[in-house]
């Protein structure tokens, strides 16, 4: 029996995938890299680090990782954030899961103050059960930390209780590898 | 071990909205595939019933 829905958010609750592909667009574009729009938009969903681990050699990637990150950041806050569109009917949806006694968690590769400006944007602040960013753990998506992390608020509720919606591969690829850690927890206790 | 495994994680759902396309999103192991969150809406609570999905 399904107890809880962890939910995506870019993406997956809100229209802000071009958006996203606009920052790291920019971003790349101003260190020196004219990546199409076509190679980043398929790799949105990822936590940056991945990001720029995949598109750059690895010492350019290092050398530059937290600046490329840190350019598209407040690229996206400052030009992009505002025009952001709520995919409709996530309140109604979510009204209803949470009649039927079933808990909603937020799990997303964005920062805090983004998820908060999207809880806002979707009216749902009151409906949900808790929210887990990339500032809460140590490596983002396709990592299962988000994940794991969203469901370490949900005591006493098993993975397979769990529905994850998520828009990109990387959802699903994270998803996939949570009872891959509680398997390893359990080996090594035995 | 590997029944234990299987067993323990959790459901994925997809949603098309973001924009990747329906067959990397199966791919990549999504056991059911939606328009969009008013699509999840429409397939409330058909949904909730995991094990006949497939």
């Amino acid at each position: 029996m399904i107890k809880a829905i962890i939910f995506d958010l870019d993406g997956t609750l809100v229209d802000s995938v071009d958006y996203h592909t606009e920052a790291w667009v920019k971003a790349f574009q101003k260190y020196g890299y004219d990546f199409p729009s076509d190679r980043l938009r398929e790799q949105i969903g990822k936590g940056s680090e991945f990001i720029i681990g995949e598109l750059l050699p690895e010492a350019e990637a290092e050398k530059l990782e937290s600046d490329i990150a840190g350019y598209r950041k407040q690229y996206y806050q400052e030009n992009l954030l505002e025009k952001v569109k709520p995919f409709p009917k996530v309140r109604e949806l979510f009204e209803k899961i949470k009649a039927d006694n079933i808990k909603v968690v937020l799990a997303s590769s964005a920062r805090k103050e983004t998820i908060e400006h999207y809880k806002k944007l979707l009216d749902i602040a009151d409906l949900i059960d808790g929210a887990t960013s990339t500032d809460d753990v140590e490596q983002s998506k396709p990592k299962p930390d988000i994940f794991a992390a969203a469901l370490d608020k949900l005591k006493g509720i098993d993975p397979e209780e769990v529905i994850v919606v998520g828009d990109s591969p990387y959802d699903a690829i994270a998803a996939s590898k949570i009872g891959l850690r509680t398997i390893w927890r359990t080996l090594w206790w035995f | 071990m590997r029944s234990q495994l299987v067993k323990s994680v959790c459901v994925p759902f997809g949603v098309l909205c973001g924009g990747f396309e329906r067959e990397i999103l199966a791919k990549a192991g999504y056991i059911a595939i939606y328009q969009d969150p008013a699509d999840l809406l429409n397939n409330y609570p058909q949904f909730l019933n995991v094990n006949e999905l497939g």
